[in-house]
């Protein structure tokens, strides 16, 4: 390196390293508990509709990051979501990426309009071999596939975490992802959780979807 | 804080050739370096890149530092104050700025050549022939698919061919 490169570096790490080395330590547990995340499923192969999929149900959590979005060393994209406000910054990311992935509200008044596109031959939402990890199929190949589902968990959880695989996005069509807000009632405990569907659009895709 | 200095050292060559192309100005190729590593250690944890996409990533940050940079220099109170360098440069490292801005020359004759394209088109041609991306990282780093890349890269290096009249080769 250059001497002004040196320097520059020596810069940094005296004036920003405390904080991200900081940044750093916090950050690795967190990474791990990301991906307790639970795909809930009614059980066994489910035969899709050609609407909404799947629910995916999580809890909210304020002490972690909204949302993420990893690219994987095989090209597939992991989005975690941790709450509502993220979706946004996750959508724009996904863009950035190339990724044809939105995720919109389901809304009472959502006029938009929406056209499901037909879903592939064997679309599935299915157990994988692996105990513990549910696929949803839309087309050829997983779109999207839930992370990792801890023993012993079925119904809280500390995150959300689905693995995409853009390339078998059909041309021409977008992964619409919804979210809201749902109301768990346990006895005299209510919890509140984030309800996610999934179903493949043709574009332009939509903004919003009616509930 | 290990893996960001590698990540630096890996990149920091490329960052300040991408501002050598834009600028013949050591000192606003040395701030606006700076000011891209700066960036890039705040989201490092929250918006961190994924292994293998650590030069997009970065040249992700390096384009809105340079955006902002452009913003702010259409003002002419904030040019006025960007020229109160903010980072002060020795005479050794003006001239090693001042030589690797120079190697940038024709790099940026080619990118003005191109002017007339859209500006992802160019984009793509500088990333895969001057700041040597594979097209598939340039494809993320621009957001399109691979496959529109290539086309877009083909679309360029045709205008490159038909408008070039000495040695530009693709």
């Amino acid at each position: 390196m250059s001497s002004f490169e040196e320097r520059l570096w020596s810069e940094l790490a005296r004036d920003h390293g405390e904080p991200l080395a900081s940044a750093l330590g916090r950050a690795r547990p967190t990474r791990r508990l990301r991906t307790r995340a639970v795909l809930v499923l009614g059980g066994g192969a489910i035969a899709l509709a050609a609407a909404a999929v799947a629910t995916l149900v999580l809890t909210a959590s304020t002490t972690t990051p909204a949302y993420a979005v990893v690219v994987n060393r095989d090209g597939s994209v992991t989005l975690t979501l941790n709450e509502l406000l993220g979706t946004r910054a996750a959508n724009a990311r996904l863009a950035s990426l190339g990724i044809r992935v939105r995720i919109v509200p389901r809304e009472a008044g959502c006029t938009a309009k929406a056209e499901l596109a037909p879903l592939g031959a064997g679309a599935l939402a299915q157990r994988t071999e692996r105990r513990n990890v549910e696929s949803i199929l839309l087309a050829e190949g997983a779109l999207l596939q839930q992370v990792a589902r801890p023993p012993g968990h079925n119904t809280a959880f500390d995150g959300l975490a689905v693995r995409i695989h853009p390339d078998v996005i059909p041309r021409g069509e977008t992964v619409v992802m919804t979210v809201r807000l749902i109301d768990n009632r346990t006895g005299a405990r209510t919890s509140h959780a984030i309800g996610m569907s999934a179903g493949l659009y043709r574009n332009p895709a939509p903004s919003c979807l009616p509930i | 804080m290990d893996e960001f200095e590698a990540l630096y050292r890996a990149h920091v060559g490329a960052v300040t050739a991408f501002f050598a192309r834009r600028t013949r100005n050591p000192q606003l190729v040395a701030d606006l370096t700076a000011d891209t590593f700066v960036e890039a250690m705040g989201s490092y944890v929250s918006h961190g890149p994924a292994d293998g996409s650590e030069r997009p990533w970065l040249f992700a940050i390096a384009k809105r530092v340079y955006a902002k940079h452009c913003e702010r220099a259409s003002r002419r109170a904030d040019a006025a104050r960007r020229d109160e360098a903010r980072r002060a440069l020795n005479e050794d490292e003006t001239e090693q700025l001042a030589e690797r801005i120079d190697t940038q020359r024709s790099a940026r004759e080619l990118l003005a050549a191109l002017a007339t394209l859209p500006a992802i088109d160019r984009e793509a041609i500088e990333l895969v022939h001057l700041a040597g991306f594979t097209p598939k990282e340039a494809a993320a780093a621009v957001g399109v698919s691979p496959g529109a890349l290539r086309v877009r890269l083909f679309r360029a290096r045709a205008k490159l061919r038909k408008e070039s009249t000495n040695d530009v080769q693709f």
